[in-house]
């Protein structure tokens, strides 16, 4: 019996593994747990299948005469170490680059980070940040100084308003959407904004299902109808925040009309979500991949912040801007600083003060300019610039737009170096691939989207010689000449609180507790901070930036008339490399699939389960019909989790200027029966 | 528990081994398997029209498929005949299989059709594939009967090349003593038969055989609609025998998946007599209660 | 009857001779199903655990067949430990008999079942969230036990045995056991009716279960309460994984190598793939008519075992358990109109 933390989405709920026979036979949810309660997805209770499958990857690989053959680690890692050392040599520090794990351990995440600059010399850092949350935490940092959930999950207890913006939240955070859902039967009022009817949508006591692509419009009527009706939290206003002026001249031209006029949602509901939420003592809002998967997703994260700042929302019980991180492990990947402009714990790379700190706790010099992002990393492969990359738990070729292009990208570096649970697409193109450890199989400890750093502990053996992430990493720089000194979980975590500040009181010791910590968590005896800016913003005021509507990039036209969406599946993860290969989970929606209105099925003939083309400037996929009105005419959708039917074939890869994360969220496609 | 019983009682479960012997084009996306069983298994020999087998393709798993042909009683043919329509994983496997490929058959399992009664004037309404299941129930009565008796077979099929088991069809256009009524859906130029769904055919078919009792198999939608206007005309819901279909994962009652309200189409079924559907408001699914 | 607890310690631990005992014990602060070796005193007071012991007896995957390379089929033949599980509630022991219903030809589960020595132990109040009491399950346990304990107020516990193993198992175990005198049965007869009475009353219950029970089978509840329901349910399979009398399971085949594997898994009835069918037809479409199956299945006499117990033991698992509150008392809530 081994209590951890569940390894699929962010909301971190407490796992029971039943171990017999040195095998996981069996979960059951942490009763005692903070957050779950005795509760879990469907991802949750499905978490044994993929742990025991056959496939699992027991042994490196090697890319020998175009195949990918068993070797013993010493070889794959020799062969590694020279590949890193070739490009080095050829293309300098920044001919290299790795690519981290949100799905992995703080402690596999901070020796990604360290190994990155400390071995190869490199800031090209990065992980799948780039294509869910990016822009969170570009906003957030500019408006309240700190780019996380501001307040706990348990705060949807302690609300007098709901307000979710582009987030399926009962199937991508099921036991969050669940514990909206029961506030909502309570009797506390559900404002959803989405294009989709998802579950909460229709549950809601409004739905805005606003055009793809136009939030910032629908928050600045939002606000403008505020301020026209004396809503505002003036108080507030003087005492926590700036540029309150400008703001408000802003949004002149933002009335319910325009703003109704642009994103399709009649005056009257833009006036009715404005009055709900703001008349509201407390309003608790969260988002999702809806607002960051936009070219405007920076902007749209700041318009939210603006309408909690503008209500009095940010720092108090119960308000909050939150956004519902999607993996894991991916706020403690950011907060590990596998990012290419930041140390742990948001410490720019290029102040002088902090990599002065860096370079005498590790003893090297380290790079000071900001390195690449993930997919510039891909763009530097396909030029030659990037010659050997590593990447880590992560599926590109599946999860990041414009999947051809990912592949050939990949394709022309001198060596691809992927450590995986499975051969994934990825792996597949891969020269070396090292046999990684499921979370079940070592220890450390995980941050959930509430800042929550809790322990994720070993169960079982891993499979064959499959080893942790921080272990490969700490052999490969002994490779490199240049050891790490990485000796297990516990360690690795104390030297990152050393030098990380927000997790600075926190010890594999401290965290034995059920609900672990959230950070910031300064000293050794600081209780943790489950709510941030509690006593001011973190950057002093909050700041209130007037920002404008940008349409999408891509818009809908003669050729391509209809709107291309993503979103996730409850009962699927990622790019599906765990949740596939649990039967269950993978027989629940059949593979592909996109969502399609009846009228614009009607016209082309297209009627559910029927095989259909989706086609863009960029790609064409083939995949089966659901004719639903969970979409508006116009919109069709698609999840993103299955390889043989991938929407990023077809998705634009236009990014958003501040923080470079791509338009996953909408583009323009035909669509046809074939 | 004795070791040698108790290994013989797992045993027991084992699919018997089987080699594909024949495979026959019946339409598009429609095939019939003949399986050549090593050794023979002389209870798939005595099977029942209506009962079915599941049929095992290791690494795809195994599905429920009725018994499209059987033996003479007391005849051994060693063998089981399957029509098949390519519709999911394990039949485009199928599909994908030459002769000689192994596979493994369990069964017979479930109450087939009644098999007293040769002597009653009877009507069989099968739609689309179901007429494979029902060839054995009609072949079965045409040996069987007092000369004389009469009996008639409603087939409807989406379209004219959609149907299947062309052979039996022939044979039964051909001989005097069976009334065959023909339909489709989408008429293609050239067709002679009728048109339109097998519901309307229903009241003429009955009539023309003066039928006591209906043995019926197709889709659920199908399946509800005829065996309402079967009773229609006049025909006793206990005299109307209409076998059913599920997801089926083990055949032994088990598993679960094929359960209609209380009763498992696995081990109950699939044939049910359309008084005990009409007390299960779920035998054609959710909202699609049988109509009396 | 024994005259103190510390014979009970003693049976533990010559059952722990030949048998892995699996008791509960807190981990990690909540009660969980431990294999202690009968090692330290019996833990009396602890509450039963969320994670019941159906894994023991019906595994989360069971192999039963594999195959090899040539295509020869071999049947998985298990050899299931020996265990004791010591303290098994009411309500567990009336999920194992409809278990013992269900799979009592199936020759995995009677390996399995007859590797398993069940002890059980009277619960003397109502469990938060436990309804036992009123689906007939407990609070005192009927079979199947091997063994079953009554803890007195006065430090006596009166053993029952319910097999000549667990006859065998007090006799090995060398303890006293004096006939329950008059006196005693009284009490214990107070006992059950102070456990009884400790029960909150929740009328909604009874109504709930007279409207699911009310002729013609399953249609006394308008469709439009079910599908009302339906959006709560996110198909978690967290009820089914929980459920002591959930026995739906799926068969999937695990090719390894030129061979493979053939096992049985749980499946959950909440899932849409549970009864869609190749041809795309779905029995159950919408997920109001999967929540009405499931209820059904639990709480409509149609289920009753050949005990005449409903399918639902009440545990109060599910409540735990479901995201959507929909567990048993929540849906007995919204049909019994308290909701
Ligand atoms: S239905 Fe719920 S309360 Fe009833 S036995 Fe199952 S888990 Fe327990
Ligand atoms: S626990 Fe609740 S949400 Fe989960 S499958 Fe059961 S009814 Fe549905
Ligand atoms: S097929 Fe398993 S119970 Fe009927």
């Amino acid at each position: 019996m081994t209590t951890t933390t569940c390894p699929f989405c962010a909301v971190g709920c407490g796992l029971v593994l039943d171990v017999a026979g040195g095998r996981v036979a069996g979960v059951a949810p942490e009763r005692a747990h903070p957050v779950s309660r005795g509760q879990l997805c469907a991802k949750g209770w499905n978490a044994a299948q993929f742990l025991a499958s056959p496939e699992r990857l027991t042994r490196p690989l090697l890319r020998r005469n175009g195949r990918l053959e068993p070797v013993p680690w010493d070889v794959a890692l020799a062969t590694a170490a020279a590949a890193l050392a070739t490009a080095r040599r050829e293309g300098g520090s920044d001919a290299v680059g790795v690519v981290a794990s949100a799905r992995a351990t703080n402690e596999d995440a901070f020796a990604a980070m360290k190994f990155a600059r400390a071995v190869l010399g490199t800031n090209n850092v990065d992980h799948c940040a780039r294509v869910c949350h990016a822009p969170s935490v570009a906003g957030l940092r500019r408006t309240l100084g700190s780019g996380a959930m501001t307040n706990p999950i348990a705060d949807v207890d302690e609300t007098d308003c709901l307000l979710v913006v582009g987030a399926d939240v009962t199937e991508n955070h099921a036991i969050l959407g669940a514990r909206i859902l029961a506030a909502h039967e309570r009797g506390v009022p559900l404002l959803v904004v989405d294009p989709r009817r998802t579950r909460l949508a229709r549950a809601a006591d409004v739905h805005a299902q606003i055009r793809l692509g136009t939030d910032i419009a629908f928050v600045n009527g939002m606000l403008h109808a505020i301020f026209a009706h004396g809503w505002e939290d003036g108080a507030y206003l003087d005492a926590r925040c700036e540029n309150v002026d400008a703001l408000r001249s802003s949004l002149a031209r933002w009335t319910p009309d325009e703003a109704a006029r642009v994103t399709g949602v009649p005056a009257a509901t833009i006036v009715d979500a404005a009055r709900l939420y703001a008349a509201s003592r407390r309003g608790w809002l969260a988002y999702g991949l809806g607002v960051t998967q936009h070219v405007s997703g920076t902007e749209t994260v700041i318009a939210l912040s603006n309408l909690a700042l503008v209500t009095g929302n940010v720092g108090v019980v119960g308000g909050g801007v939150n956004p519902l991180r999607g993996q894991n492990n991916v706020q403690g990947a950011c907060d590990m600083g596998a990012l290419p402009d930041v140390y742990p714990g948001y410490q720019p790379v290029d102040d002088p003060a902090v990599r002065r700190r860096f370079e005498s706790a590790w003893g090297v010099a380290l790079p000071s300019a900001p390195g690449l992002t993930s997919l510039a990393m891909q763009h530097a492969a396909y030029d030659g610039r990037l010659k050997t990359l590593l990447v880590i738990g992560e599926d590109p070729v599946v999860t990041d737009p414009g999947g051809r292009f990912v592949a050939r990208a990949l394709g022309r570096l001198d060596c691809l170096i992927v450590a995986e649970l499975f051969l994934t697409e990825t792996a597949k193109i891969a020269d070396v691939v090292f046999p990684a450890a499921s979370f079940a199989e070592k220890d450390g400890t995980f941050t959930s989207t509430e800042r929550r750093v809790q322990r994720v502990r070993r169960a079982v053996a891993p499979p064959g010689e499959a080893w942790s992430d921080w272990e490969m990493l700490e052999a490969l720089a002994m490779r490199c000449g240049r050891p790490m000194g990485l000796r297990d979980p516990a360690g690795v975590f104390a030297e990152m609180a050393a030098l990380t500040p927000i997790y600075g009181g926190m010890s594999h010791a401290r965290l034995e507790a059920s609900g672990g910590l959230c950070w910031p968590c300064p000293t050794a005896t600081h209780p943790g901070t489950p709510r941030l800016h509690e006593a001011g913003c973190v950057r002093g005021r909050g700041r209130l930036i007037p920002v404008d509507q940008t349409p999408p990039a891509e818009l809908p036209d003669a050729e391509y008339p209809l709107q291309l969406t993503t979103f996730r599946l409850h009962h699927q993860y990622g790019s599906g490399s765990m949740t596939r290969r649990a039967p269950l989970l993978e027989r629940e929606n059949p593979r592909g699939l996109v969502w399609i209105h009846a009228s614009d099925a009607a016209r082309r003939r297209i009627t559910t389960g029927a095989p259909v083309r989706v086609r863009s400037r960029r790609g064409e996929v083939t995949t089966r019909a659901v004719v639903s009105d969970d979409v508006p005419p116009g919109v069709v959708a698609m999840p993103y989790h299955f390889a043989e039917a991938s929407p990023n074939l077809v998705t634009n890869d236009a990014l958003d200027p501040i923080a470079r994360m791509p338009e996953l969220k909408v583009c323009a496609v035909a669509v046809e029966a074939c | 528990m004795n070791p040698v019983a108790a290994c013989a009682e797992f045993a027991a479960t084992l699919p018997h081994a089987a080699r594909i012997a024949s495979i026959h084009d019946e339409a598009e996306d429609t095939r019939t398997f003949v399986l050549r069983l090593a050794p023979p298994v002389p209870a798939l020999d005595a099977a029942c029209p209506g009962q079915f087998v599941m049929l095992s393709l290791l690494g795809y798993g195994e599905a429920a498929f009725t018994l499209a042909h059987l033996p003479r009683a007391g005849a051994a043919s060693g063998t089981v005949t399957l029509t098949v329509r390519r519709v999911g994983a394990l039949t485009r496997a199928l599909f994908a299989c030459e002769v000689g490929r192994p596979a493994g058959v369990r069964g017979p399992f479930g109450r087939g059709f009644p098999v007293d009664g040769a002597d009653r004037p009877t009507i069989y309404v099968a739609g689309g594939c179901g007429l494979a299941p029902l060839r054995s129930a009609i072949d079965g009565q045409l040996r069987m009967r007092p000369a004389g008796t009469p009996v008639a077979v409603l087939y409807g099929a989406r379209t004219p090349q959609s149907r299947i088991l062309r052979a039996s069809l022939a044979d039964w256009r051909a001989r005097p003593d069976v009334a065959l009524f023909e339909t489709v859906e989408d008429a293609a130029p050239g067709w002679r038969g009728r048109t339109g769904v097998v519901t309307g055919h229903v009241a003429e078919a009955v009539a023309t055989v003066r039928a006591e009792r209906a043995a019926l198999c197709g889709p659920p939608g199908m399946l509800r609609e005829a065996a309402a206007a079967l009773g229609a005309a006049g025909l006793p819901p206990d005299a109307i025998h209409v076998a059913l279909e599920r997801y089926m994962k083990c055949g032994t009652g088990l598993c679960g998946h094929c359960y209609v309200n209380d009763r498992y189409v696995c081990r109950d079924g699939p044939v049910f007599s359309y008084a005990e559907l009409l007390a299960r408001p779920d035998a054609f699914g959710a909202g699609e209660a049988p109509r009396a | 009857m024994l005259e103190s607890r510390a014979p009970v310690d003693r049976i533990r631990r010559v059952l722990a001779l030949d048998r892995r005992v699996i008791e509960p014990r807190p981990v990690d602060g909540a009660p969980a199903w431990v294999a202690t070796g009968g090692e330290g005193a019996f833990a009396w007071s602890t509450p039963a655990p969320l994670a019941g012991v159906k894994g023991w007896l019906v595994p989360l995957r069971e192999a039963v067949l594999a195959w090899d390379d040539r295509g020869t089929m071999r049947p998985v033949v298990p050899h299931p430990e020996r265990i004791a599980l010591v303290g098994l509630r009411a309500c567990d022991l009336a999920a194992i008999a409809h278990l013992d219903a269900h799979f009592g030809a199936d020759p995995w589960y009677r390996a399995r079942r007859a590797a398993a020595f069940l002890v059980g132990l009277d619960c003397p109040q109502a469990c938060a969230g436990g309804f036992c009491l009123e689906v007939d399950a407990g609070p005192f346990a009927r079979a199947p036990f091997d063994l079953n304990l009554t803890a007195l107020p006065d430090g006596r516990v009166v053993v029952a045995w319910g097999t000549a193993a667990g006859v065998a198992a007090l006799h090995g175990a060398g303890v006293a056991t004096a006939p329950v005198d008059h006196a005693t049965a009284l009490l214990l007869a107070e006992l059950a009716a102070r456990a009884a009475a400790s029960f909150p009353v929740r009328s909604y219950v009874t109504r709930g279960l007279a409207r699911m029970n009310a002729a013609p089978a399953g249609r006394a509840i308008a469709d439009e309460e079910w599908q009302a329901l339906g959006p709560r349910c996110l198909a978690c399979t967290g009820c089914t994984s929980l459920c002591p009398t959930c026995t739906c399971f799926t068969v999937v085949d695990q090719p390894v190598g030129a061979g493979g594997t053939r096992a049985r898994v749980w499946d959950s009835c909440l899932l849409e793939g549970f009864q869609r069918e190749a041809s795309g037809h779905h029995p159950a479409p919408h997920p109001g008519d999967r929540v009405r199956r499931f209820w059904y299945h639990k709480l409509s006499r149609d289920f009753a075992g050949p005990t005449g117990r409903l399918g639902c033991v009440g545990c109060g698992r599910c409540d735990v358990a479901c995201p959507g509150t929909i567990g048993a008392l929540g849906v007995l809530a919204a049909l019994g109109g308290e909701r």
